[in-house]
């Protein structure tokens, strides 16, 4: 005689578990195989539970309530005849060498391969679908579609991006940093304007971005400032080559303003001065929008500061209205903190105009490109003595080399001429 | 082919020993469903021992057999390895169908099992196009068709049976009518009384048959094979037979009563052959228990080595979709 | 005709025969060549076929090879899968590939899984042949395009040949492939002719056509499309616009490198088929260019010209609106030029 279990049993294909709801026999009945001893409830339905052994009900082990699939339910004292095949599985064999290889080798919880090539099934031969063709001659180059519908609505050439992406990919970054968001609407990409060929621009503040192939085609490390600022400036500065336009010199004597600066900066003297010229040519106030010349209200001077961590732009707004002095300690407050990496959020305006001055590094005389929208930009070199024709012969003069660029659609060579004119009737002048 | 199962003591044995292996092989399937230790589902064939027996042995090795979803003892008796049966319920890479098939699809196409079919009906004109195909290549083949009674209400059926008449194919309907259609009953789902009666419709014959009498399913099935291979056209052989359980796992047999079922199982095949044998002499009471163990050790052997084999891999799923050109 | 993929050289006779006499030819080779070939289905002996296909093939090989059926689709694709599974070459006609609705137990249930669910123990080598396809005026239950059915089920091979020396090719080569094969032949075709190899030379299952190699577009089509493309591809040309027309030829499996490697080339892809456009089969295709590399050459949306998601209307002019034509095809194709 041996005890032999009876097992709440596994009825359908999802059940886990039963709940016993009533026993049909008691405790000391002869039961027989096959025949009902209890009832369970299941997730599908309401089962009678066959005994699976014969011989003497002697214990019940659930009541009621709930049992785990293949947990004992109630034990019957019979003969054991063979038939208890899950035990062959349950209880360790003596052939237990055998078993182990079971879950070894492969685990029972890998998932299938998930297969992302095209080939339905190993094909005779068998063709991987090509990676990503390298940028070829004779194909569009390889960019990213939001990419593309992006370079489409700013007008930019693919051609002239450099994809920072794997295999040169041009990515959705790659043509924001030449693409500067307008403000209008952007057009569809059917009529959207041939973009402008790029003109060969002279080093200045900007340069066109081309972003430096990545080692590994991944996000900028955090806190790259300089690249961050970098990226600022090619974003900026890239639409600057689709503006027609066009710069005028001229000297500007110092000699009378210097005498009465008192320490003033010539960043300083010179901003003020310029924001006061643009007052009297409105046609430089102005920013080009909608096909037409907008007015772009009073005097808002960007001044370039160039830190070792990059090019920042703090702008003044109407800088000629206050004295010379506040202006001054001004702009000092404000470099500092350019060189810091930081900007005062009052000082990020929208400029109408700029101010470079490359002077304080040797520059003579150099040409600024247009930051758009603004109509035109002051470039500023070295301030010294230099020879000058006197009356009879040749003098020494405090000159600087004076450098207007402005934007041909909303102002003429004259305009430019005028605004040189008056600068330096004001520098040699009263402040 | 072997004699009939009364003939020797060698096809007594070998009767017996195929029913014992079928019945225990079901119970073991049985046991570890419950103990929740196989997947899927299965449909067991315990009471209909002797159909599936006494057709196998009136066949050939080389013959063929197409089964169903209650195929076990189809595979069984013509002569498929218990343990490679087993090892592909227990999703093992040494299954029969590497894991991919499952009960209702276990097959071992070495021994002419051209497979079990999930699709009722399915496999019928499958039979017919392989006693076709014999025929074609002049070869003395004959194709044996398991179906249950639910199949003769599909059209693939009849489509299949007609043509196999006209065509004079060496093909035996073999329709093991346990009385359901899962929970629909012969009363109900034909107007006929037998469903050898339907074989006059494609101008065949059709014999009903006791299907627990292993004896009486032989010579019938041997009878219908003989005709095949001499030409003479197919044969729908109706085993009249039962199943003990419910038509899968999940079936609390509610269409027919415990009386019903108590007195089919009263009727087992397996004891009333025995109980022929002891009769007639041919094996004796210490031969009967001696093919009992043997049956049962042979089972718990085939349990233990199926489950030591390794698991069905996933890695080279794709493999099986199309066969290599 | 630019060979870049295995297409059958035309040979030196430059012989033409029909798309029609091309299977025939085919299906007679490979009778003459392997006893284990034969041909099953409705009306394929004395009467020759419904499209004429079988033709005189009765009386070359008689009733037991060329073997005419009862109305019994599903009892006939299920002797051919039982007689490919004891080792035959059956080749099924089914009239209509409508009438494969019938027989879908069989081919997707059995035919297509039972090498799978045997674990690789047995092949099912069999063919099923079926015209499909519009232009007939044998309206909604006589015209489908159910390919993509088909192509859906793993275990299927799906060809749809678009000239006569395909229909000869790619047959031959499915009466060899080991795994069920449906070709499915558009009725449309069956009479046009093009050259044909004498010989029995194999199309490879599997190989995408790269028809005509143009710069500008990528036409992908299918069946009857394929000509209609080649066609507009010549209306294109005298409009400045330099086309590709591919045809896949085999559906599944489906050899998509080729037609990755033309629209990143080309960098806008025009996708033409005769079934309705939900859940058609360039769907596929267009879901393969958009996961791939590809898509980072695209100039343009990936574009389907397809039929209307509407069974086939009976009034030829109603099924001519139907289905995409040749000027439909130039229009899209010129739409795509000028958005991109």
């Amino acid at each position: 005689m041996t005890r032999l279990a009876i097992r709440m049993p596994k009825m359908s294909m999802t059940m886990t578990e039963g709940e016993v709801s009533e026993w049909m026999v008691e405790v000391g009945a002869e039961v027989a195989e096959g025949d009902v001893v209890c009832e369970v409830m299941t997730d599908k339905v309401d089962m009678e539970v066959e005994s699976t052994v014969s011989g003497r009900l002697v214990e019940i082990v659930v009541a009621s309530g709930v049992a785990n699939v293949g947990d004992p339910i109630g034990w019957v004292e019979g003969e054991d005849t063979g038939g208890g095949f899950g035990d062959l599985l349950m209880a360790p064999e003596p052939d237990a060498a055998a078993v182990e290889t079971t879950t070894e080798d492969v685990p029972a919880t890998e998932a299938p391969r998930t297969v992302l090539e095209t080939e339905d099934a190993p094909a005779p031969d068998p063709a991987a679908a090509p990676a990503a063709p390298d940028p070829a001659p004779s194909g569009p180059p390889a960019a990213v579609p939001r990419a593309r519908g992006l370079a489409a609505e700013r007008g930019i050439d693919l051609a002239d991006v450099v994809g920072s992406g794997p295999d040169g990919l041009i990515r959705v970054a790659d043509v924001e940093a030449l693409a500067q968001p307008v403000a209008a609407p952007p057009a569809p990409p059917a009529a959207a304007p041939p973009a402008a060929p790029p003109t060969a621009a002279p080093a200045t503040p900007a340069t066109p971005a081309t972003p430096a192939r990545a080692a590994q085609p991944q996000a900028r490390p955090a806190g790259d400032r300089k690249t961050a600022i970098r990226g600022a400036v090619a974003r900026k500065m890239t639409p600057s080559a689709a503006i027609p336009q066009f710069t005028v010199w001229r000297t500007i004597e110092l000699d009378a303003v210097d005498g009465l600066r008192q320490g003033v900066s010539w960043t300083t003297v010179l901003l003020r001065a310029y924001a006061a010229a643009l007052r009297e040519v409105p046609d430089l106030l102005c920013r080009w929008e909608d096909d037409r010349a907008t007015e772009s209200g009073p005097p808002s001077i960007a001044l370039a500061v160039a830190t070792d961590r990059g090019l920042l732009v703090p702008t003044f707004l109407e800088p000629d209205l206050g004295s010379a002095a506040d202006l001054d300690a001004e702009i000092r407050t404000v470099v500092r903190s350019a060189h810091a990496g930081k900007l005062d959020p009052a000082y990020m305006g929208v400029a109408n105009g700029s101010l470079s001055n490359l002077g304080g590094l040797g520059v003579d005389r150099f040409q600024a490109l247009l930051t758009p929208p603004q109509a035109s930009v002051l470039s500023l070199g070295s301030i010294r003595q230099r020879p000058v024709a006197v009356p009879g012969g040749v003098g020494l003069a405090l000159t600087v080399e004076a450098g207007l660029t402005v934007d041909h659609r909303v102002a003429d060579g004259a305009h430019a001429a005028e605004l040189l004119q008056r600068l330096a009737a004001r520098l040699s002048g009263a402040l | 082919m072997t004699d009939a199962p009364m003939a020797t003591a060698e096809a007594a044995r070998h009767a017996l020993h195929t029913m014992w292996s079928i019945r225990r092989f079901e119970e073991a399937v049985d046991d570890l469903f419950a103990r929740g230790l196989m997947h899927g589902t299965m449909h067991l064939s315990i009471g209909q021992e002797a159909s599936a027996t006494g057709v196998c042995m009136a066949l050939r090795p080389d013959d063929a057999i197409t089964s169903t979803h209650r195929g076990h003892g189809h595979c069984i008796g013509k002569g498929a390895d218990l343990t490679r049966m087993m090892a592909e319920l227990l999703a093992k890479e040494t299954g029969y169908c590497r894991g991919r098939g499952g009960s209702m699809h276990i097959a071992d196409v070495a021994t002419g099992n051209l497979g079990a079919n999930g699709i009722v009906a399915g496999g019928i004109p499958i039979a017919t196009g392989a006693a076709l195909a014999y025929r074609m290549r002049g070869e003395d083949r004959v194709v044996a068709c398991f179906f249950g009674d639910g199949a003769t209400n599909e059209g693939a059926f009849h489509e299949a049976v007609n043509l196999a008449a006209i065509w004079k194919l060496p093909v035996v309907f073999v329709c093991e009518n346990n009385k359901y259609g899962m929970s629909f009953s012969t009363e109900k789902s034909m107007a006929v009384e037998n469903i050898a009666d339907r074989a006059a419709a494609y101008g065949i014959p059709g014999v009903t048959v006791d299907g627990n009498d292993v004896s009486a399913v032989y010579e019938a099935t041997r009878t219908a094979v003989d005709r095949a291979r001499a030409g003479e056209g197919p044969t729908l052989v109706e085993n009249l037979t039962y199943r003990w359980k419910g038509h899968s796992k999940s079936d609390k047999n509610l269409y027919r009563t415990k009386e019903e079922i108590s007195e089919w199982r009263a009727l087992d095949p397996i004891l009333r052959f025995e109980h022929d044998l002891k009769e007639s002499g041919l094996l004796s009471e210490e031969d009967i228990q001696g093919i009992r163990t043997q049956a049962m050790e042979e089972m718990r052997d085939a349990v233990r080595t199926a489950n030591s084999a390794p698991d069905a891999d996933p890695s080279d799923l794709l493999d099986a979709v199309f066969a290599p050109v | 005709m630019t060979s870049t993929q295995t297409t059958s050289a035309p040979t030196d006779t430059g012989r033409e025969i029909t798309y029609s006499e091309a299977i025939r030819e085919a299906i007679g080779q490979a009778m003459e060549a392997d006893e284990r070939v034969f041909m099953l289905g409705e009306d394929i002996g004395i009467y020759g076929g419904a499209f004429g296909v079988s033709g005189d093939l009765y009386h070359r090989f008689g009733a037991e090879r060329i073997r005419d059926t009862p109305i019994s689709e599903l009892g006939i694709v299920g002797a051919a899968v039982g007689a490919a599974l004891a080792g035959m070459r059956p080749i099924v006609e089914i009239q209509f590939s409508d009438f494969t609705n019938q027989a879908m137990d069989q081919i997707v249930n059995q035919a297509a899984k039972i090498h799978f669910m045997l674990g690789g123990a047995a092949t099912v080598p069999m063919v099923l042949r079926a015209p499909l396809g519009s232009g007939t005026g044998a309206a909604a239950q006589h015209s489908q395009s159910l390919e993509a059915w088909f192509a859906h089920v793993p275990g299927l091979k799906v060809v749809m040949p678009s000239s006569a020396a395909d229909a000869k090719g790619l047959l031959l080569s499915a009466i060899d492939d080991p795994n069920p094969v449906i070709v499915l032949e558009h009725k449309l075709l069956y009479r046009t002719s093009g050259p044909v190899p004498e010989e029995a030379v194999r199309v490879p299952l599997g190989k995408t056509n790269v028809v005509r190699r143009g710069s500008d577009l990528t036409i992908v089509a299918t069946g009857v499309m394929v000509s209609r493309s080649l066609e507009a591809a010549g209306i294109l040309a005298d409009e400045g616009v330099d086309v590709s027309v591919i045809d896949p030829r085999t559906l599944s499996p489906l050899d998509d490198a080729p037609i990755l490697e033309d629209v990143g080339r080309t960098g806008r892809v025009l996708l033409v088929q005769e079934a309705p456009g939900h859940g058609g089969f360039t769907a596929e295709i267009a879901a393969r260019i958009t996961e791939s590399p590809t898509i980072y050459r695209l100039l343009a949306p990936v574009k389907r010209l397809s039929g209307l998601n509407a069974p086939i209307p009976y009034a030829p002019q109603l099924e001519t609106a139907s289905v995409p034509q040749v000027a439909d095809i130039v229009d899209q194709a010129l739409t795509i030029m000028k958005e991109s």
